[in-house]
């Protein structure tokens, strides 16, 4: 392993996926350089309003990733950055990097905004990317406002200077921090990585290049991601839906799907998104104005995803959106009020006309083309669409060894599974540089932290932030009002409170004044808390022994208009900083020691990958399952290779420990330190773990009718897939098993007699004339769409036509979801002459039979005839239905199921593999359904989440978390019933007590407790009354006594007592 | 106090309305200088008694703002915050306060037009109404007395 | 435990309206558990109370305080001093809590709270009343179901002719209530005892039930005098 040297990892790609896996690495012992191409991080998603399925704010999800990733001691970011070559091989490498200037030094630059101001430009002249041309900028910018780095970027294409060299260059003046350097020049340097992960994400398809939607030419056509940008609060229109041409609100808005999609002419693979994005787009358009009629026109409606279903019912029902499936063939523009003229062929056939006020293209994710000249200098290969070629088995290991991919550089997808993908490279990397994890991150020391004693000593340090603060606020005379107050031995007013050279210089006043709180009055503390809470700590004080004023954002920022008022204000809120920072108090951080092990629960391919993923990163791992054999999901003749290497690698892996015909009695404690008593034939054993990855997977449903079980020519795909020949492996088509594995022994038995059956029949034997029924069983009750069984048919009435070209094979479903790739063996099949027929979810098809001949009637959706087909075979597609034992591991684990018995993971966009309790992780078809390279991603992922826990030895618990006082709890329950993390629990006093290692510190249960026994740190009552007390209070009023105390006192709990 | 504007005291959750706020200032929206922010970590914290202790203490106006319904970051603290401000709201009439002295919002964090808005119209609203009676409290909470 | 409700807020200002200084007492008891009067309330109506007398122009000074358990004397003496130099107390316990208040002081005892009835927390902000501490108990007969507290009637030999074919009782003052002969009848048949229902209950002696006068009970054994 002399090889392995390097413990730091090159991350290529600045969106939600190099983010995640940057996190992932960092934190879990790995140096990471980000490299984003554009000025700041956040991809595509920073320029999304709202997510589906859920319509989740985007921004409110990311922008706290990227200031964490922004923050991370272990993560460098690397902007306006671009890879030349890398040269070694895994664990060795050398990677060269071209980096563009920026023209702006972020280490001074305070995105104050001022040289975009002063810019020659008056007004912004050139379109912004961000806003994908909808609005404009300036050749001095700042991406956006939640940007990472925030920091302003010259662009050289449009700024004067670098066209002309003829500009006054007043920005430069105009910056109080010298931060803009027009002398800064391109640079090459190399970095030495252990690994690479790429994650270029996508393009969206050029909307121009289909030319009969007008986009580019009509002003009232707009793409998806541009809609998206109307949509946003902080977007070109302020979150208002206005057209381009007339800025007037829209009415009729027709949103056309598939542009550029599924499309000979363009890109012939589906985009997996669009029509979700489209049917979200819609929903939020009509609750910004509910004036807005939206219509979408598409083909399929490919509602896949976990509660995608779901959201569609809602957009039609609630939001009276209009589906029509139709292909558009032409957009035409009415010159004179700028509308559009919509042609399509309604569902009755007959050609339609109408009238739209705005057209919104849902165009499809290309292939990024900086994502191709990438694949090139590292030299890893593409697939015949133009994205990263992966194999099937490992769907985030490109052609090269030790170069991971993820995302939707490896096919379209959506946000959680590109944040899947972006786990499971990261935890690909971690496997591979486990020898020299924690090589290359260090640990910063402190100073041992000081016993506060006596009375407050509170410092103020008033930021001028340059004018940004001081040419509204008089600063000056809100320091000199800081010293009049109570407990403020020092107050100042600073430059910039955040420069280097102040915070030695607080350090120093701090040690100098015996200083015991610090209150900074400046900027919001979402951004630069933290760095002030590490200066003091740095000083010896309590991280906790510090309170900021936002004078900035929430003062003369917003009250620029009137600098007296502001000036007022900002000492009101100084007052109440001050007052609430007298009644601080020093939190303990406490560290726990992780059991460094890992129980998997469910040994079907998920979880085999996800225990193999850890035991390779160095984890030693419980693999538990219930029956006797491990893999026995895995029964398809294409990936019986992979279930041999996987069974051999789990058998002889030192860090594995298999448990078959073994079940979980008991799982208590939390994060980092979990004890299980497993339960065997051989008897009970009792392990420690740190986490749990609950990997169950999902298995075919049991059909009922359509003469399932009476007639052995009615089988189900699964069935029919054993009783084909094997094939050569299909590749990436792999479609999942989803078998009935472990815990109800009835049905698969039942399978089993089917399959033999119909295997007795032989090739020859299944007969010519076929009919395949998809979603067959899906009502009310099982009204989710599984994923896997659209391509599940592709894929074997394309195997049956080449055993025999002659074959008849009619296909009869509701929506064919042959998303992403899937889209190609889709029109393979009806190259190959495969009918498709669709029916009405109203009118399912009807099997019986005449005389030992079968008989199918189905009422054709689009002919609106019912047509009767005599086949030889009929294959059902019942659908998949997650593993019953998830009810038990639900009650066990304390870990929510959905209403169709499918796990619910902690976030669904950007926690898709964590539970919401700590510690405890998911993947497999208990989650949601999924193909095989799908579940493996997501095994992987879990894994490699797990390992983050793992990987750290010990555990922070403390700061702000609530607290019990055991004098007032009167043990009423409100809290252990209300608390949303489950930390709360009766002590062996009978008293409630806060688990710290769970405890959020959301503070609910300190707001409801009746006895007000509890209390969150950092929020005490005392101080949020006494900030409430001291904000209005008048001038005269004599200011309350200050009683010196020693700390830490005790707080609430005294008052009143007699 | 040095101007007769209503004061108002908005109470908001870290993660969204307080992020709402932040970006007004980013974007330079104004609103009036009498609103003030208090940030909690969650609405979830906020306790009714902050609710009565804003008016006594000598607001005009008290706005409660937390994340979007089922975007709280605490899972359901903004859910809880929403029951709580309902109660209080029917608890001023009686008290002799307009209810329309307080109200719960939900913002995203990105809706920095929105919490301007908020600020303005809150402003304006209890612009409105007849001053609140009374002097600065003459009595203070136990800690005095004893 | 004991439930309680808090007077309407209207009520208890008419209650302070001769008093210029009042101390809140709360309990941290039964009445902290079903949110009428612990700690948490005595901040809240004490808030309330000072700005409707503020909005009056009548302020009040108002001392908040709870103690563990107003029914025993020795939690309340440590407020002793407190309690007069206050003109009157606004107790949030219950009844008792307020009796035992003014058995100690010669103060106004005034109660904040209405006090309901025994009963369980049926879940989180929802009481019932499943005892009424009648002094002659016959769980053990009824499936462990009481037809004194839960049968609108008190009937002993149920069920009458106010059940509804859906099981419900004809009174419903709280919506719908199951019938408590009804849940007898069926939990009687879980724990196959339905034989029980069979048992004619001879006529209550209700002389154990608040009827017979105010109740007392003595252990001889742990008195301390001799």
């Amino acid at each position: 392993m002399s090889e392995i040297k390097h413990g730091s990892v090159a991350v290529v790609g600045g969106g939600i996926g190099g983010i995640q896996a940057a996190l992932d690495l960092a934190d879990s012992g790995f140096y990471v350089y980000l490299i984003e191409e554009g000025p700041a991080i956040g991809g595509r998603m920073a320029q999304l309003d709202k997510t589906f399925p859920t319509n989740d704010c985007a921004m409110c999800m990311l922008s706290p990733k990227l200031v964490e990733v922004g923050r991370h001691p272990n993560v460098q970011i690397i902007t306006l950055a671009s890879v030349e070559s890398l040269e070694g091989r895994p664990g060795n490498f050398q990677m060269t990097i071209r980096q563009r200037p920026r023209y702006v030094d972020i280490t001074r630059c305070i995105a104050c905004g001022r040289c975009i101001a002063s810019c020659v430009y008056q007004d912004t002249k050139f379109p912004s990317e961000f806003e994908v041309g909808l609005g404009k900028r300036k050749p001095v910018y700042i991406p956006f406002p939640q940007a990472v780095p925030l920091a302003a970027v010259v662009d050289p294409q449009t700024c004067i200077f670098f066209k002309s060299g003829r500009c006054p260059q007043n920005c430069l003046k105009a910056c109080e921090r010298g931060a803009l350097d027009f002398t800064q020049t391109e640079k090459l340097f190399m970095l030495e990585v252990g690994a690479v992960i790429v994650a270029p994400g996508f393009d969206p398809y050029d909307a121009r290049r289909v030319g009969e939607y007008g986009f580019g030419r009509y002003a009232n056509v707009l793409t998806g991601p541009q809609f998206e940008r109307l949509l946003s609060a902080s977007g070109p229109t302020s979150g208002k839906v206005l057209r381009p041409s007339d800025g007037k609100a829209p009415k009729k808005i027709a949103f056309i799907q598939c542009v550029g999609s599924r499309d000979l002419r363009h890109q012939r693979y589906c985009s997996a998104v669009c029509c979700m994005y489209t049917t979200k787009e819609a929903i939020v358009a009509k609750e910004h104005d509910h004036q807005i009629e939206p219509t979408i026109f598409y083909i399929d409606l490919r509602a896949y995803g976990k509660g995608f279903e779901n959201l569609v019912k809602r957009a039609r029902a609630e939001h009276g959106v209009r589906y029509i499936r139709s292909m558009v063939s032409q957009v035409t523009e009415i010159p004179e009020t700028k509308n559009l003229l919509i042609r399509y062929r309604d569902e009755s056939g007959s050609l339609q006309e109408e009238e739209f006020d705005l057209v919104v293209l849902a165009v499809g994710m290309g292939p990024s083309a900086k994502g191709q000249e990438l694949a090139r200098r590292l030299g890893i290969e593409l697939n015949e669409h133009g994205f990263a070629k992966t194999s099937a088995f490992n769907p985030v290991m490109s052609t090269r060894e030790g170069v991971f991919v993820t995302g939707a550089f490896t096919g379209p997808k959506d946000i959680p599974e590109t944040v899947v993908q972006a786990s499971a490279a990261a935890a690909a990397v971690e496997a591979l540089l486990a020898p020299v994890r924690g090589t290359r991150t260090h640990a910063k020391d402190y100073p041992e932290e000081l016993v506060p004693d006596g009375t407050p000593r509170i410092g103020v340090f008033v930021c001028h932030c340059g004018s940004n603060i001081a040419g509204v606020v008089d600063v000056k005379s809100v320091a000199e009002y800081a010293k009049t107050l109570p407990g403020v031995v020092h107050a100042e007013n600073v430059l910039y409170t955040c420069s280097q050279d102040n915070l030695k210089h607080m350090k120093e006043v701090i040690r100098e004044k015996r200083l015991n709180r610090v209150v900074v009055a400046s900027c919001t503390p979402r951004n630069l808390a933290a760095l002030f809470q590490d200066t003091i700590r740095e000083a010896g004080l309590n991280k906790f022994l510090f309170e900021m004023v936002n004078i900035r954002e929430q003062c003369s920022w917003v009250h620029s208009d009137q600098p007296e008022q502001a000036t007022e204000k900002a000492k009101r809120l100084v007052r109440m900083g001050v007052a609430k920072a007298r009644e601080l108090k020093p939190l303990s951080v406490q560290s726990v020691r992780v059991s460094p092990a890992a129980l998997v629960l469910g040994g079907g391919l998920s979880g085999m990958i996800a225990a193999l993923t850890l035991g390779d990163s160095g984890f030693e791992t419980h693999l538990v399952e219930r029956s006797a054999e491990l893999g026995s999901d895995l029964e398809s003749a294409d990936v019986q290779g992979l279930k041999a290497k996987l069974l051999d690698a789990v058998r002889v892996h030192p860090k594995l420990r298999v448990h078959t015909n073994t079940t979980v009695r008991e799982i208590s404690g939390f994060v980092g330190n979990f004890s299980s008593v497993l339960r065997s034939p051989q008897g009970e054993e009792r392990i420690q773990h740190g986490v749990v990855i609950v990997a169950t997977e999902a298995y075919e449903h049991k059909p009922s009718g359509y003469l399932y079980g009476e007639d052995a020519r009615v089988l189900t795909q699964r069935a029919l897939e054993k009783a084909l020949t094997p094939q050569a492996s299909p590749g990436l088509f792999t479609v999942p098993p989803a078998a009935a594995r472990c815990t109800v022994q009835a049905e698969p038995a039942e399978d089993e007699a089917h399959a033999p059956r119909a295997q007795g029949r032989g090739e020859g034997q299944l007969g010519k004339t076929i009919v395949m029924i998809q979603c067959v069983g899906r009502t009310e009750r099982r009204p989710y769409c599984s994923r896997i069984c659209c391509a599940e048919a592709l894929k074997n009435a394309l195997t049956l036509l080449e055993q025999d070209p002659d074959r008849q094979i009619y296909v009869l479903y509701r929506e064919m979801i042959s998303y992403g790739f899937f889209e190609d063996l889709y029109r393979r099949a009806r190259d190959g002459g495969v009918v498709f027929i669709r029916y009405d979810e109203q009118s399912p098809p009807v099997v019986c039979k005449e005389n030992d001949q079968l008989l199918v009637t189905v009422r054709d959706a689009h002919l609106r005839q019912e047509l009767v087909i005599k086949p030889d075979l009929v294959v059902l597609s019942p659908g998949v239905v997650p593993d019953p034992y998830n009810e038990e591991l639900s009650r066990l684990l304390k870990v929510p199921l959905d209403s169709h018995g499918f796990f619910v993971e902690a976030h669904i966009k950007l926690r898709p593999v964590d539970f919401a309790s700590h510690g405890i992780f998911l993947c497999g078809g208990s989650h949601a359904p999924g193909t095989v390279p799908e579940l493996i991603a997501k095994a992987q992922a879990a894994a490699g989440r797990a390992a983050i826990v793992l990987s750290r030895g010990q555990l922070e618990a403390g700061g702000i978390i609530a607290s019990v006082d055991p004098e007032k709890c009167t043990a009423c329950l409100t809290c252990l019933r209300e608390c949303p993390f489950g930390a709360v629990f009766i002590n062996e006093q009978g008293l409630a007590e806060i688990e710290a290692v769970k405890c959020q510190g959301c503070g609910i249960c300190a707001a409801d407790c009746p006895a007000k026994a509890i209390q969150l740190g950092q929020f005490e009552d005392a101080q949020e009354l006494a900030m409430l007390e001291e904000l209005f209070r008048p001038e005269q009023v004599a200011l309350k006594a200050l009683t010196p105390s020693p700390l830490p006192r005790r707080g609430e709990g005294e008052r009143g007592r007699g | 106090m040095t101007n007769d504007e209503p004061k108002i005291v908005a109470f908001c959750c870290h993660y969204c309305a307080f992020a709402a706020a932040d970006l007004a200032g980013v974007l330079r929206l104004k609103y009036p200088p009498n609103v003030h922010i208090i940030r909690l970590p969650c609405t979830g914290k906020l306790d009714a008694l902050y609710l009565l202790k804003a008016f006594e203490a000598g607001a005009d106006g008290v706005i409660v703002a937390g994340c979007l319904e089922g975007s709280c970051h605490f899972i359901s603290g903004n859910l809880r915050a929403k029951k709580r401000v309902l109660v209080v709201k029917s608890l001023l009439p009686r008290l002799g306060i307009e209810p329309e002295r307080l109200e719960f919002f939900n913002l995203s964090s990105a809706q920095g037009d929105r919490f301007a808005q908020i600020a303005r119209e809150m402003t304006e609203r209890i612009k409105s109404l007849s001053p609140m009676r009374g002097e600065e409290s003459e009595s203070k909470s136990g800690v005095d007395a004893l | 435990m004991i439930v309680a409700d808090q007077k309407p807020i209207e009520e208890i200002l008419q209650m302070l309206e001769p008093y210029r200084k009042v101390l809140f007492l709360g309990c941290q008891s039964c009445v902290a558990v079903c949110m009428a009067g612990g700690e948490k309330e005595v901040g809240l109506l004490a808030a309330a109370v000072r700005l409707a007398r503020k909005q009056q122009g009548r302020p009040i000074e108002i001392t908040e305080g709870a103690v563990k358990r107003q029914c025993d004397d020795e939690f309340n003496e440590p407020w002793a001093q407190t309690i007069q130099q206050h003109e009157a107390v606004l107790s949030l316990a219950c009844g008792v809590g307020v009796n035992k208040l003014s058995e100690r002081f010669d103060v106004p005892i005034l109660p904040a709270l209405n006090t309901r009835f025994f009963g369980e927390v049926e879940r989180q902000g929802v009481w019932a009343e499943v005892c009424a501490g009648c002094g002659n108990c016959i769980l053990h007969l009824t499936g462990g179901i009481c037809p004194i507290a839960r049968c609108a009637k008190n009937l002993l030999n149920g069920p009458c002719g106010g059940v509804r074919a859906d099981g419900t009782c004809e009174v419903s003052r709280n919506g719908p209530r199951p019938c408590a002969w009804v849940m007898i009848y069926e939990r009687l048949g879980k724990l196959s005892q339905r034989q029980n229902i069979e048992n004619i209950f001879a006529a209550k002696d209700w002389s154990s039930d608040r009827h017979g006068g105010p109740r007392k009970r003595v252990r001889e054994d742990m008195l301390l005098e001799t």
